[in-house]
């Protein structure tokens, strides 16, 4: 059977289960939410394109309608399942409905879940209405309402803190990959259309890797400001919000006063990725994502692959390269146990 | 502890004023004392801080005596009281650690009582001998 | 030498540092320093509070670092009192007759009991510390709590527990000290040590390799609360947690759980309590000057905030440190604030209801 499952309806599900269908697999796209897109639903615009989101949504969704290969079922997870490749049986639920499938290969895209930052306390997330996160500034950005949540006025003044609950030990130890250029991309978009708000990061490393140094450049020559260090708290004075910290560039330790502090925080593993392990025997790292065994994208089981953030954080360009690579794998992978496309 | 004959050291803190005066009239009235002191001058009794006496204790003084003036004449008015209150603290807490209190003493002397000066020390090295050596079984590097 | 290679600077820790609102001390720039240019430099402004390393995203153990740093190189100068208590241990350990701390408490006590009652160098506070209060009431009080709680507990007198000695960098003085301790504690036979003082309790618990049980007296107490029956009229307190009880130890319900078990009593917090609490000023004598003066009145000041008229604590050093400052001549200001150890002030109301605002 050349017939593949694809569980998860972000960016990099959608990516694999068009390359596949291209590729003559037939491909059974689940996804538990109710809608298709993932974690890209959260997003205003992508870098470093500064594509709208819902846009590159809507082009993913055109495609897929147009293929007759790919069945799609929303609202639906993996209940059951058993066998080994090329000959897997999984029993999907859809809202108490049970359907059986039998499929050559699986790849697994569930993406990634957003770190709470109100479990860093000192933050204030939860406890004062204008520390929002970076995913409720998105919201914000897509609602057209740049406000203080709590009395809705445009803020003259924005701080972006970095790694929140990122590169901490408490926390989670290692680095999303993706918060600083989403952190410059919405202080970019920002600057450009509201000049006049001071914008400032704290941060501790800027990271943006090859091509994406633009973005960063981008943000000075627009006047972002940086401030290099990790704040010690925030919390509420006069009503305005008040970080306290050392600038670790001049040594001097300061309070600061802003009227909207925004927490960029990154990706943990989806809470699906623990179950799955342990559904089909795979191995995650240390950190609690899925571990690729087999270069590029395969797993411990031979026909079960990963792709997109659900094996590490990375951003929307990675993820949907990964959903690319993972179809020409389990391509490669289908041929080489002789099983004929279709 | 058996006194086979050792010279004690004693240590004795003499304010400039009364003690270390009466010190000098015992010495230029030739009157004898056992050379067993070294004493150290300050300019009042109330200078004496408590880790005087106890780092003397340390470094292998057999004995520490301070000598102040009477109270009452204290050249700076109010320091002999400072001074008492001090010494007793101290001999308290000399007393709390098993020390022998005897190898510590406060005494008021003036610029005139040269021979009390002499007759003082004469008693107090009596006494240290009969105690014997300082008991600390380390002196510590200055 | 403790890691402190994989701090990367982020200045989080010297966002939280007490000493730094009130001076130029960074425990990031230090790290730095030692990292880049080898400065083995004791740092002396330090609290070792461990506000930092409790935040610090990387867990450097910047107290350690602290500790190891200063025992190359004591500097006598940032030691208050000219170390007088530190002369003290230095006799204690070389005068071969010498006695432990005095344990001259008033109370019924029990040379056989397998709980043993140890109230710290208190008695040496009353003989060099003029500052109006009464140390070796805590050890009066300790034992007439526990009595109460129906212990009768053998007195050890041990030396000095050495928590200054070790935290001033005086290495030698401190291992002598825990050999005869800890000797003294295994021959004694206790199977469990109670100590009222915050510091004894962390040093005999951490820095120590005793194989009984060692307590603060407030969690020995807060095992017993039904025995106690403490009663006052409208008493308002606000408890400060000392560093050693709390962020080192982890200790902070037992005291409040006692003090809330004394009938008529409110318990105000500090808007910076328990694992954020900050520190009274000073810790194991060093650098008490004008910087630590400073953090003692914000700290007396917030403890008036609570609207509490009286301030509890369960360190002997805290008690000594902010009731210096209150009674300071000439005084600083008028702190209308009562600052009391927990077992003075617990012991103070037994039978009788206290009036107190």
């Amino acid at each position: 059977m050349g017939k593949v499952l694809v569980v998860g309806g972000g960016i990099a599900g959608m990516q694999t289960s068009l390359d596949l269908a291209a590729m003559d697999h037939p491909v059974y796209l689940i996804e538990k939410e109710k809608n298709l897109g993932g974690n890209l639903r959260n997003l205003y615009r992508v870098f470093p394109t500064n594509e709208k989101a819902e846009t590159v949504l809507a082009g993913y969704l055109e495609k897929i309608e147009a293929w007759n290969n790919i069945t799609v079922y929303t609202n639906s997870t993996v209940f059951d399942f058993k066998g080994k490749a090329p000959a897997f049986k999984v029993t999907i639920n859809t809202k108490g409905k049970r359907h059986k499938l039998s499929v050559g290969a699986i790849v697994l895209a569930t993406g990634f879940s957003l770190y709470d930052p109100a479990e860093k306390k000192e933050y204030g997330y939860g406890r004062y209405k204008d520390v929002i996160s970076a995913v409720d500034l998105e919201k914000m950005l897509k609602d057209g309402k740049l406000e203080r949540p709590s009395d809705s006025k445009k803020p003259e003044s924005i701080v972006s803190v970095q790694c929140v609950g990122f590169r901490d030990i408490r926390a989670n130890e290692y680095c999303s990959s993706f918060c600083c250029m989403s952190a410059l991309k919405n202080a970019v978009l920002i600057k450009k259309e509201h000049p006049e708000i001071e914008v400032t990061v704290m941060y501790m490393d800027i990271r943006t890797p090859s091509l994406y140094e633009q973005m960063y450049s981008d943000a000075r020559n627009l006047g972002v400001r940086f401030i290099r260090s990790r704040p010690a708290e925030i919390f509420e004075k006069n009503n305005k919000l008040v970080l306290n910290f050392e600038n670790t560039l001049t040594g001097k330790t300061r309070t600061m006063e802003s009227d909207l502090v925004v927490l960029s925080i990154g990706a943990i593993p989806s809470s699906e990725t623990e179950e799955l392990g342990k559904m089909m025997g795979l191995t995650l790292s240390k950190t609690g994502f899925f571990k690729v065994v087999s270069a590029p994208l395969g797993t411990d089981v031979n026909g079960i692959f990963v792709a997109g953030a659900n094996c590490g954080p990375k951003d929307t360009s990675y993820s949907l390269s990964q959903g690319s690579a993972a179809a020409a794998q389990v391509n490669k992978t289908l041929r080489d146990l002789n099983v004929k496309g279709g | 502890m058996p006194e086979n004959g050792f010279e004690p050291r004693i240590v004795v803190f003499a304010c400039n004023w009364c003690a270390y005066a009466g010190a000098d009239l015992a010495g230029v009235s030739r009157i004898q004392y056992p050379p067993t002191t070294r004493i150290i001058r300050v300019m009042c009794s109330s200078r004496i801080d408590p880790t005087f006496i106890l780092k003397a204790f340390l470094h292998g003084a057999d004995g520490v005596l301070v000598a102040g003036c009477h109270l009452g004449d204290c050249h700076y008015i109010e320091g002999n009281y400072n001074t008492e209150k001090r010494m007793k603290k101290t001999t308290q807490a000399l007393k709390h650690l098993g020390f022998e209190t005897e190898r510590f003493r406060l005494e008021w002397i003036s610029a005139s009582e040269g021979a009390k000066f002499a007759k003082v020390i004469a008693g107090f090295t009596d006494q240290i001998r009969e105690l014997g050596p300082n008991p600390m079984g380390k002196v510590t590097e200055v | 030498m403790s890691k402190v290679d994989n701090c990367y600077q982020c200045g989080l820790c010297t966002g939280f540092c007490p000493k730094r609102r009130v001076s130029k001390y960074s425990p990031r720039l230090r790290i730095n320093e030692f990292l880049l240019n080898k400065q083995k430099e004791a740092s002396w402004e330090c609290l070792t509070c461990g506000l930092c390393s409790q935040h610090c995203p990387q867990t450097v153990d910047y107290l350690s670092f602290v500790r190891e740093l200063r025992a190359g190189s004591v500097d006598e100068e940032a030691i208050a009192h000219k170390s007088v208590f530190t002369l003290l241990c230095e006799i204690m350990n070389c005068y071969p007759e010498a006695k432990g701390v005095p344990v001259d408490f008033e109370g019924e006590t029990d040379e056989n009991s397998e709980i043993a009652y140890f109230p710290g160098c208190i008695d040496f506070f009353d003989c060099f510390l003029d500052i109006g209060v009464n140390f070796h009431e805590i050890g009066d009080s300790s034992i007439k709590l526990l009595n109460k709680i129906g212990i009768k507990p053998k007195l050890l007198s041990l030396r000095c527990c050495g928590h200054d000695a070790l935290w001033q960098g005086h290495k030698e003085i401190f291992d002598e000290l825990r050999r005869y301790n800890t000797e003294k504690i295994e021959r004694s036979g206790v199977k469990t040590l109670v100590t009222s003082c915050a510091e004894c309790f962390r040093t005999f618990s951490k820095d120590y390799e005793l194989d009984i049980e060692v307590m603060h007296l407030s969690q020995i107490l807060e095992k017993n609360t039904d025995k106690l029956n403490l009663e006052t009229k409208n008493c308002k307190v606000t408890y400060h947690d000392p560093c050693r009880l709390g962020r080192h130890m982890e200790v902070y319900d037992a005291p409040r759980n006692v003090l809330q078990a004394v009938k008529g009593l409110t318990l105000k917090e500090f808007d910076e309590t328990r694992e954020d609490s900050q520190c009274c000023g000073v810790s194991a004598w060093v650098s008490c000057n004008t910087k630590a003066k400073v953090l003692m009145v914000e700290k007396l000041d917030s403890a008036i905030g609570t609207g509490a008229g009286v301030l509890i604590t369960t360190c002997p050093k805290c008690y000594a440190h902010l009731n210096c400052l209150k009674n300071e001549k000439p005084p600083i200001k008028d702190f209308d604030i009562d600052v009391v150890d927990l077992a003075i002030f617990l012991s103070s109301m037994d039978g009788e209801a206290k009036k107190g605002d």
